[in-house]
């Protein structure tokens, strides 16, 4: 039976979010080209860490300025 | 002599102790900030420099005590991986099944004649570890295998999983490869949301910072890969002595010099626990092989060493601030308590910060690690947003914005609180950490009442899932302490993972 949960995930966010990838000819065998694309990608993907903790910073620094105008 | 004020140095002494022991509840919230914060820090110190294409042989060892409801399906994925055919071998260990799974696994075994193997052990029962090992024997007795991927019956690879866990292993430096076990259940409950984000946080957020530290402290059981160099150097076997096999297997890997590589893009779904009482059973298992492990490994804590990172005095602080939490939580609520009852001054000053810090570290973490896998976390939205319980909440917003709770909301229903009331309050939400682990306890003993279905899951949501996983781990305090019978229970799999 299909799994749409999975089915979303198997083509997840790294290729997406970081460029194209090269066409697979061979699903089970995609070649060397292809896989270090997907590495190359992957690594690239890892880049929005950095941004994702600033956001995560920037919503702790409203609850400190929030803080700091009305309770202060 | 004579001079010397002794009460009021006892009493600076007793304050100065009581101030310490609420510190304890900071390094918790410390250890996990520091986690957290290095996890942007995966971006530059991640492995993927050393991957490169590599498509080794893997044998799969599939551990298998009636798995007839999902063993199937775990097969048909497995043969569905992206990965070339001629280079899968899976073995099925059989461990004494009584139901169909034999015959399931004969059937997938008539379907791919050369690559499905039915390994089966006619005395089972012993545990997991021997049922792998069992398996292990078989791979090793020729050169075929080059990789040995370690799994769960009941865990769904995703097609690209395996290829993206193998390219770690062009690294000879590399012994193993863990994934990103993701909860899966497609009847998804109240706990296992909840599960689901504790894995978000513990894997691909948490997991990376151990990346970045150099140090991991756990393969996952479900998806562990390692070369075939790693396996004989640790000895051909799995270790049977204690309930934390993966752990161990782990620690040895890094012992002997090869690193541990976390993949956070091979993701493996997984079915979890749907009941309390199941999920205690599982974890508890793990906190008291957690425990054989600290001692076992007694002598490496917090000597670094040049040939790995797991003396390390950040991981050190990682390790024991989980292990130790229920007791940080403890110590830290009599420190307050105490402060409290001798009218010090520094009580209330002592609290906001530790509570103001505990909240702001909340935020962090949810925040990030809600951005880790943002799919799942919007999913599980609820409980992403009542993770810490519903109550704690409440106790941060004391600590955060005082006034909201002590004279805002009062002030609706036109109460004021006398000094008298407002000591009883404020004693009610410094013990309230504590306290919770027992609400967590009591919503296992309500499940299976009639009540339970509606009862259990409130209880959780107001006392936390933390509390919930610290009171497991102060129940195997309990446990190692009347050297109760470690027994592996297994956890049941009903194959709703790939429904």
């Amino acid at each position: 039976m299909k799994n749409k949960a999975m089915d979303r995930l198997a083509d997840a966010a790294p290729s997406r979010h970081s460029g194209a990838l090269p066409p697979i000819r061979d699903i089970r065998n995609p070649g060397d080209a292809f896989i270090q694309a997907e590495i190359d990608s992957n690594r690239r993907f890892e880049w929005l860490l950095p941004i994702k903790g600033l956001l995560a910073v920037a919503v702790v620094l409203v609850l400190v300025v929030i803080r700091k105008v009305f309770f202060e | 002599m004579s001079d010397i004020d002794w009460p009021a140095v006892l009493g600076s002494a007793l304050e100065w102790t009581l101030l310490a022991l609420v510190a304890t509840g900071a390094i918790p919230v410390l250890s996990a900030s520091l986690a957290f914060v290095a996890i942007p820090f995966h971006a530059i110190i991640n492995h993927y420099g050393k991957a490169a294409p590599y498509l080794p042989r893997v044998a799969i060892i599939i551990p298998a005590w009636n798995e007839g409801l999902v063993i199937g399906q775990s097969i048909e994925r497995l043969m569905a991986l992206e990965y070339p055919r001629e280079s899968l071998h899976i073995y099925v260990v059989d461990d004494a099944s009584t139901d169909e799974t034999p015959d399931v696994i004969r059937a997938k075994a008539a379907i791919y004649p050369d690559n499905v193997f039915h390994l089966r052990r006619e005395q089972g029962g012993q545990g997991k570890a021997h049922t792998l090992n069992h398996g292990i024997d078989v791979v090793l007795k020729d050169d075929w295998m080059q990789a040995l991927l370690i799994m769960d019956a009941d865990v769904i690879y995703m097609p690209n999983s395996l290829r993206r866990m193998t390219r770690h292993l062009a690294d000879p430096k590399v012994g193993a490869v863990s994934a990103y076990i993701r909860e899966g259940s497609q009847d998804r409950n109240y706990l296992t949301r909840f599960i689901g984000l504790e894995y978000i946080l513990s894997q691909p957020a948490a997991r990376r910072a151990q990346n970045v530290f150099g140090a991991q402290a756990c393969l996952a059981g479900g998806a562990q890969l390692h070369t075939r160099e790693n396996l004989l150097a640790i000895g051909g076997r799995i270790d049977t002595e204690t309930l934390a096999e993966d752990t161990i297997t782990t620690f040895e890997t890094q012992l002997g010099g090869r690193t541990v590589v976390f993949e956070p893009l091979a993701v493996v779904l997984a079915e979890e626990p749907r009941t309390i009482d199941a999920l205690w059973k599982q974890r508890l298992r793990w906190a008291r092989g957690n425990v054989s492990v600290t001692s076992r490994y007694r002598n490496i804590w917090f000597r670094p060493s040049r040939k790995h990172n797991l003396g390390s005095v950040s991981f050190g602080i990682v390790w024991f601030s989980i292990w130790l939490l229920p007791v940080a939580m403890i110590t830290s609520s009599i420190g307050l308590l105490g402060l409290l009852f001798l009218q010090s001054d520094v009580a209330l000053t002592a609290f906001r910060a530790l509570w103001i810090f505990a909240a702001c570290a909340f935020v962090f973490i949810l925040a990030l690690g809600a951005q880790v896998d943002s799919q799942l976390a919007l999913r599980n939205w609820r409980e992403l947003f009542t993770f810490p319980g519903v109550i704690s909440m409440v106790v941060m917003l004391a600590a955060f914005f005082p006034e909201i709770l002590i004279e805002w909301i009062p002030s609706l229903f036109g109460v004021v609180f006398t000094d008298s009331g407002l000591f009883i309050l404020t004693a009610a939400i410094y013990v309230w950490i504590p306290f919770s682990m027992v609400i967590a306890w009591l919503a296992r003993k309500v499940e299976p009442t009639a009540v339970g279905p509606v009862l259990a899951p409130i209880l959780i949501y107001l006392a936390g899932y933390g509390s919930l996983l610290c009171a497991i781990t102060f129940d195997s305090y309990i446990k190692e302490i009347r050297r109760t019978e470690a027994v592996w229970h297994k956890t049941e799999k009903t194959g709703r993972v790939s429904r």
